[in-house]
């Protein structure tokens, strides 16, 4: 594995993440989590990172003071990294067109 | 009715954190109560407490785990870690494991960051784990989670008798047979600013002592003006003292008596025959073991520094006890480690535990001025050597009226 398959999200979909955001999430799992870099891989299941549905919930809360953005109630099933990011992308994009 | 042992002791408080600095504190009237650390000081009249120093949650506990601990779990985890590991985990079938715990107001600190996040601060929402943390039975749950008990799983919430009445109750269950170890005690932590103005609202709380501020607290004495509140917690491993023998564990004591009552008279006026009743409970039931209420060489008292408090808990020794009441060493510990609400009772029996272990009766602290209506052997300022200590009793009583008596002896 390359450097940037370890810290870039596949584009495999049109939704993929934008680097920048993808970091941002990185950045804060670690710290929340005291999570080291080399784990934080953005394909991987976040269970994996020891982040259970308790975790996940303060995960979402954290990334809505992070970006100042609300989750909508309808939420597609995070899990991975790469699904976090790309759920927060949607948000900013939602906030964006709303100003 | 099995023997029921008890081979872990686990303790946190203003006095010191391990059962060693515990005592050592004790026995040298180390007074825990000091200026609290509360944004909000100039906001309170009442500017004393008894708080655990330089506690480093950080060091016990990872981050992620952090977020869903109240203090009071955080303090009941500790405790508990200390008791299992001195018990050499006590092993058995994970089934037969059951859990006592008590707490007045369980994660009353993380139900008053949430009003004051809305209320205060005008934010819409509370921290995610609000529920989780904040719930009367998280510090039992979290014990459960870490020590592997599968067993029972209780809370008991009878304010200052709490974790009397789940030791009480953990003794019986292994008594008789229903488990065969128990992890039971109780963790307190309520020095915020809400609950500092509802202590200060119900005018119990002692006046400081301007001069002293660590004296405060002064139980016995003429003058006394109230407690001092306190937090921390105090945790037991109790087994079947058969299958504890078998697998070579510390026996630190053994359990011989407890007897619970309630008033069912006043939510906050003690009644001295409840407190008689409870006692007796407990003293009838030692017997049966083969101790008589003359064995008892120490008694832990209630002893909150209350004017009222101490006075009706004269007159329900002396009944009791009778003659024996006159030679009877009786200490209030609360003077140095306040009065840690439902963690009271957990600490106040360790207390007498280790008294029993060292051969040495805790003082009361700054009893210089004893009230003629308090003219037992109260045991004032200095230690007191008591090599044939032989058994302990503590009492816990509550507002609510519920009163609490254990009883335990030297291990054979």
């Amino acid at each position: 594995m390359t450097d940037s398959e370890a810290t870039r999200c596949a584009a495999t979909a049109a939704t993929a993440p934008s680097d920048r955001i993808t970091a941002r999430v990185q950045t804060l799992l670690r710290e929340r989590f005291d999570l080291g870099a080399e784990q934080l891989v953005p394909d991987r299941p976040l269970e994996e990172l020891g982040i259970d549905s308790l975790a996940a919930i303060e995960l979402l809360f954290d990334l809505e003071q992070e970006f100042d953005i609300t989750f909508s109630d309808e939420r597609s099933p995070i899990r991975t990294i790469c699904d976090v990011a790309v759920m927060v992308e949607r948000e900013l994009a939602t906030k964006a067109a709303a100003a | 009715m099995r023997r029921v042992a008890v081979t872990g002791i686990g303790v946190i408080s203003a006095v010191g954190t391990g059962k060693d600095e515990f005592f050592a504190g004790l026995a040298g009237a180390r007074s825990g109560i000091r200026r609290v650390e509360l944004a909000e000081l100039p906001r309170l009249k009442t500017r004393i407490a008894a708080q655990v120093q330089d506690f480093d949650a950080g060091g016990h506990f990872a981050k992620d785990r952090l977020s869903q601990l109240d203090r009071f779990s955080q303090f009941a985890l500790v405790a508990g870690r200390e008791a299992w590991a001195q018990s050499r985990d006590p092993g058995h079938d994970a089934d037969r494991r059951g859990l006592f715990w008590g707490t007045g107001m369980g994660g009353a600190t993380t139900v008053e960051a949430g009003y004051a996040a809305l209320l205060r601060d005008g934010r819409d929402r509370v921290k995610p784990l609000t529920v989780v943390a904040g719930m009367a039975n998280a510090a039992a749950a979290n014990l459960a989670i870490e020590f592997g008990v599968r067993g029972p799983s209780y809370t008991y919430a009878v304010a200052c008798a709490s974790s009397a009445i789940a030791i009480g109750e953990a003794f019986r269950a292994v008594g008789s047979g229903w488990v065969d170890c128990a992890l039971a005690g109780g963790s307190e932590a309520l020095i915020t600013f809400g609950l500092m103005k509802s202590w200060e609202a119900l005018m119990t709380l002692a006046l400081e002592d301007a001069g002293a501020p660590e004296s405060s607290c002064r139980p016995f004495a003429l003058d006394r003006t109230g407690f001092v509140l306190g937090e921390g917690a105090g945790a037991l491993v109790l087994e079947d003292l058969e299958l504890a023998r078998q697998r070579g564990a510390p026996i630190l004591a053994e359990l011989v008596g407890y007897g619970t009552s309630s008033d069912a008279s006043h939510l906050s006026r003690p009644d001295s025959q409840g407190q008689v009743r409870a006692m007796r409970s407990a003293l009838d039931q030692a017997l049966r073991a083969g101790v008589a209420p003359a064995d008892i060489g120490y008694l832990n008292a209630h002893g909150t520094a209350t004017m009222i408090g101490d006075k009706v808990e004269t007159t329900s020794i002396k009944q009791v006890f009778g003659p024996h009441a006159q030679r009877l060493p009786i200490s209030s510990t609360k003077a140095l480690h306040g009065h840690v609400m439902g963690a009271g009772g957990a600490i106040e029996l360790i207390a007498a535990l280790l008294a029993l272990q060292h051969g040495t009766v805790p003082p009361t602290a700054h009893l210089r001025n004893p009230d003629p209506d308090c003219d037992l052997d109260y045991v004032p300022l200095t230690p007191r050597a008591a090599p044939d200590l032989h058994a302990i009793m503590s009492n816990s009583f509550a507002f609510g009226g519920a009163n609490a008596a254990l009883i335990a002896r030297k291990a054979a």
